[in-house]
């Protein structure tokens, strides 16, 4: 019993150092824009910046030599919600609480049997990833060999584990062991393992549980906000029954993939794309400020995040006018991704796919015959029908049907980051210094898992220009 | 407040627009039968949740990981967390991966003992080996039998834990 409360207070400082991160972006004002979506997208949002924004601070802290325990982590952020709450929330709580709680009385309100139905089944999946994940051990293989082995070294070493964990630390030395991964799902689990105060993988998996539940919640909400309630949920409940989400949100007994980092990098990558739609349509810089600390979270979650937070970047320097605010988001992205990559020059470790001994040219060329397998392996996982429903082919169809929409602003955008993100994959495919077919057998369903909610999200939008009604 | 309306409830129900829904129905169930395939291990985990919910955290973990994860509790016994293991297992399988993970902070270093002198291996350091009978190629005990230095903690036929106590023998 004490664990599952230590548990939750552990999980409870994501909400809460992510509502602060949100206040301050948000200046203060707790009612914006951001109030339209209601309170669950707000708390899952607070939710989502938390759990990054916690784990760089224990890498900073580790970084520092300041010890890892409950009280150094969680008191600053005690500090800064009693002061948020000194300055304005305590005045406007009325305010917030009839502007916020108002979806959940209305949630119901002209709700069809169908659209009930729906509702189960999210609720019901929910329900299922919860139960499941915690009552099972670690069995992701990834998750052994890096995340939470890298998780398992910071709370043993109450910091920064010694240098040849980084240098040489695996049974096959750097083929397995993936050193320059970022750190923000092994930290975040350090964190629940600090404040358990043991190592417990099956409790720590909750989070990743709470990554699946708000990348759903933020699903949804911003579906809700351009679509009618029926599409929303719809399109909510097909994510949420999508055979790869369901193995790395709650995982089954044939392929278990909780505890990897994928579904969060998904998370990120979404909410950035959705940010910088919101962006463009209400030209709320709060909102600027999320996409680009959503692309720094993706960034400091995998590799793949670095090089999508390099094309948000390119696509913001063609989309934004406004200087200043472009200079402050790249100011807030890099804060978050710097620090781990500057560690990693210090103490070199080397990249994977660019510490080639043979220049990139002679690999590119030497590579060529590769080409049409990455091509027809990767297209055939987009249209695996049985691990992905039919979230590529409706995707495909329906910006085909829409395209006068779809090639213009605020949806044009979102497009260009699945397109562009492809084909930076297949390029590390391309040009990947491992076996090509054992890399890719092992890894193309994770990629089409991370830019897949942000292709049913459009999807949905699409379908509902062609055939909805309501808002839009 | 938030209480809910009673009329609210039973507009679930209503019969209006039903047809409107029909295209979304056909689709989600399309979708639910491309998915079903990969959608069975989840029911099955539905099944096997009462039985999993009688299990201890250890049944479990032996559940996964087989004779290996008591293995791993005889090594945690014998070898201080600073200790270094010279493991070796069958170079085609998982176990390397796992007991790296199980076993840190102890720094481990696999090996082949084939392509090795075991006398050559550092004082004070832990030799420990792990096989099943179809990946056993040769009498390993017999061979750590030959070296006096090295101390037997406890053995099996495919698995055992050594400790060398001093330098090489040829010292």
């Amino acid at each position: 019993m004490i664990d599952v409360i230590l548990l939750l207070m552990a999980v409870s400082l994501f909400f809460i150092s992510g509502g602060c991160v949100l206040f301050f972006l948000n200046r203060l004002k707790p009612t914006t824009y951001l109030s339209n979506f209601g309170w669950p997208f707000i708390i899952f949002l607070m939710y989502s910046l938390g759990v990054g924004i916690v784990s760089l601070q224990i890498f900073l802290y580790s970084l520092f030599h300041i010890p890892l325990s409950r009280v150094v982590i969680f008191l600053p952020w005690v500090v800064i919600a009693v002061i948020i709450f000194l300055l304005r929330f305590r005045r406007e709580r009325l305010a917030v609480r009839k502007r916020y709680l108002k979806p959940l009385r209305e949630i119901l309100k002209g709700v069809t049997w169908f659209e009930g139905l729906l509702f189960f089944i999210v609720a019901f999946q929910i329900i299922y990833f919860l139960v499941y994940a915690m009552s099972w051990p670690l069995v992701g293989w990834d998750a052994w060999t890096f995340w939470f082995f890298k998780a398992k070294a910071f709370y043993l070493a109450k910091g920064m584990p010694p240098d040849w964990f980084f240098l040489n630390p695996g049974p096959k030395p750097g083929e397995y062991m993936h050193p320059d991964y970022p750190l923000l799902t092994p930290l975040s689990v350090t964190w629940i393992y600090v404040c358990l105060d043991k190592i417990d993988e099956q409790l720590a998996k909750l989070i990743f549980v709470l990554n699946a539940i708000a990348l759903l919640s933020i699903f949804y909400y911003t579906l809700k906000q351009n679509i009618n309630r029926l599409y929303a949920v719809f399109f909510t409940s097909l994510l949420s029954i999508t055979p790869v989400f369901i193995r790395h949100a709650g995982g089954t007994p044939i392929y278990d993939a909780v505890g990897l980092a994928d579904l969060t990098l998904s998370m990120y990558m979404f909410g950035a794309a959705t940010f910088f739609y919101f962006y463009h349509k209400w030209k709320d810089s709060l909102f600027l400020m999320l996409f680009f600390l959503f692309l720094g979270m993706g960034g400091w979650t995998k590799n793949e995040g670095l090089t999508y937070a390099l094309l948000g970047c390119l696509i913001a320097v063609i989309a934004v006018s406004e200087k200043k605010k472009l200079f402050w988001g790249f100011f807030i992205m890099s804060v978050i991704i710097a620090p781990w990559q500057l560690y990693k020059v210090y103490l070199l470790i080397p990249n994977e796919y660019i510490g080639f001994s043979d220049p990139l040219p002679v690999r590119m060329i030497a590579n060529a015959g590769r080409l049409p397998f990455v091509f027809k392996t990767m297209a055939m996982e987009f249209f695996n029908f049985k691990k992905f429903g039919l979230i590529w082919p409706a995707f495909l169809l329906t910006i085909i049907l829409n395209w006068r929409k779809a090639i213009r602003y605020p949806l044009a955008p979102c497009i260009l980051f699945i397109f562009f993100q492809i084909l930076v994959y297949g390029f590390i495919y391309y040009i990947t210094p491992h076996d090509i077919k054992w890399q890719m057998r092992t890894s193309v369903d994770r990629i089409v898992l991370h830019l897949s909610p942000l292709a049913l999200w459009i999807a949905a939008m699409c379908t509902h220009e062609l055939f909805g009604t309501g808002k839009s | 407040m938030l209480g809910v309306d009673y009329k609210l409830i039973m507009n679930i129900f209503s019969p209006k627009n039903q047809i409107r829904l029909l295209p979304s129905f056909v689709f989600l169930s399309i979708w639910i039968f491309l998915v079903f395939p990969l959608l069975r291990p989840e029911l099955q985990a539905i099944l096997y949740l009462p039985y999993i919910s009688r299990l201890s955290h250890s049944q479990k973990m032996e559940f996964i990981n087989g004779p290996l994860y008591r293995f791993w509790q005889e090594i945690e016994k014998n070898i201080p967390e600073d200790g270094t293991v010279y493991f070796s297992c069958p170079p085609e399988s998982a176990i390397s991966e796992k007991s790296n993970y199980y076993l840190y902070p102890r720094r481990v270093v696999f090996v082949d003992p084939q392509n090795m002198n075991l006398r050559d291996l550092p004082p004070g350091s832990f030799f420990v080996f792990y096989f099943t009978p179809e990946t056993m190629k040769e009498d390993i005990n017999g061979e750590l039998g030959n070296i006096p230095s090295m101390k037997a903690i406890t053995f099996t036929k495919y698995s055992g834990i050594y400790r060398m106590m001093r330098g090489s023998v040829n010292d």
